[in-house]
């Protein structure tokens, strides 16, 4: 299952594929300008320029504001003249509580568990490149196919915190405003959304090529 | 900058596994030997992509224009469209989550939606259109944040909360909402991309020398 570490990789031969359009190129040999794609005209790189230290700071900075996101209220709801601020647990509280327990598990599932298991995920696969590993490389490619598509529907929350405030409009009766937690919590989506970006997954083979000499 | 030296050669995106190109079976998914990922997917109904893009862009228009529920509770009545959404988050003052919301809700879907139009009508007629190039780059880059599949679960999740205080009615804008999320997922599944960059970008030996010499 492991290549032949014998045979050149590609990387050698400075052969790549462009990012974007897919296209397999040549690289010149090391110079100050930037090398493009002749079809697309997009940077061309071998591998994702800066892959781990980018991937690290973006998770780095998602934990760190995953706490405000938590600790502070996403939404304020007042009912007939009640008060109640909801973080997102406890707004998942009040759907299970509610008897609505499908989508209180969509919402925890979510907006609690995926963001957290994404940078759980991440963290682990870029902890295996640097110990240069080759446990079970499918799985583990296979792993961040799937993190990084279901990173979108962490938004689930936001979108929904959004319709509620755009309703419930009634003045003195009803009222829901979002408050500061959503901010940090969509910071942290789209955090995890781009440290799943900038990861390079063939960093992960790379330990096989080297782990011979 | 040049071409490699065989150019039927395809790298893996995912372990850089390299592969010879060989010449594609409809419908049938190529995947790569080392690590599953999917390498190339020909389909059957690559011609269908033109008419779903002009559904789309229908539907889009008309659930903009519609209103998507109405909420009632003791006879007061309020609804809602896909804008008042993003215009509700700005006047609370969150004006980050606005901009993500119109992004993700409005602005990328409908770039998405007009840069399909634009390049399916080429590659209907087998034209390269101007900036044909820019903008299929741009499609790249902003597909992946039309994500209105999403706001439909996080309607559905709104909803349900409210459904206990409230009386909620369906409107136009719902039904019309449902349409676009399933054709805009179909025309993404249909679209070819390689074809597209075929058309939009040809490869002649005058493209490559001329790289060579960027």
């Amino acid at each position: 299952m492991i290549a032949d570490s014998t045979a050149p990789s590609m990387r050698s031969l400075r052969i790549c594929r462009c990012e974007t359009c897919g296209l397999t190129c040549r690289r010149l040999p090391k110079t100050d300008q930037k090398q493009h794609c002749p079809r697309c005209h997009t940077t061309i790189h071998t591998r994702k320029p800066n892959a781990l230290s980018r991937t690290w700071a973006l998770i780095t900075a998602a934990l760190i504001l995953y706490i405000p996101a938590n600790l502070f209220p996403i939404m304020t709801l007042t009912y007939f003249g009640r008060t109640e601020s909801s973080t997102i647990v406890s707004g998942v509280q009040s759907l299970f509580k509610a008897g609505m327990w499908p989508i209180a598990l969509i919402v925890l599932f979510a907006s609690v568990i995926v963001p957290l298991l994404k940078l759980i995920v991440l963290s682990f696969l870029l902890i295996s490149i640097h110990k240069k590993t080759l446990w079970r490389l499918q799985d583990r490619t296979r792993l961040f196919r799937i993190t990084e598509a279901v990173g979108r529907w962490s938004m689930i929350d936001i979108f929904m915190i959004t319709i509620l405030a755009a309703l419930v409009k009634f003045q003195m009766l009803s009222t829901i405003e979002p408050e500061i937690g959503a901010s940090f919590f969509a910071a942290v989506v789209i955090l995890t959304i781009f440290a799943a970006h900038t990861f390079d997954p063939r960093l992960l083979w790379d330990a096989g090529v080297h782990h011979e000499k | 900058m040049n071409h490699t030296d065989q150019p039927s050669l395809i790298l893996c995106p995912e372990c850089d596994q390299p592969y010879k190109k060989r010449p594609a079976k409809i419908d049938h998914i190529a995947h790569c030997h080392r690590c599953r990922a999917v390498l190339d997917h020909q389909r059957a109904d690559g011609h269908h992509t033109l008419p779903l893009t002009i559904t789309g862009i229908i539907l889009f228009i008309i659930v903009n224009l519609n209103t998507f529920v109405s909420l009632n509770i003791a006879g007061l009545e309020e609804n809602f469209r896909l804008i008042d959404g993003v215009y509700a988050l700005f006047e609370a003052g969150m004006w980050d989550l606005a901009a993500v919301v119109f992004l993700t809700a409005l602005f990328a879907p409908a770039f998405s939606l007009a840069t399909l139009f634009y390049i399916t009508l080429a590659m209907q007629w087998r034209k390269t259109p101007p900036a044909g190039r820019q903008l299929l780059r741009y499609l790249k880059m902003m597909s992946p944040w039309g994500m209105l599949e999403v706001f439909f679960l996080g309607f559905v999740a709104a909803a349900v909360k409210l459904a206990d205080m409230a009386t909620l009615t369906l409107d136009t804008g719902f039904y019309t909402f449902i349409l676009l999320v399933i054709t805009m997922s179909w025309t993404y599944t249909c679209f070819e991309w390689n074809h597209a960059w075929h058309i939009m970008a040809p490869l002649t030996n005058q493209n490559m020398t001329q790289s060579k010499n960027r």
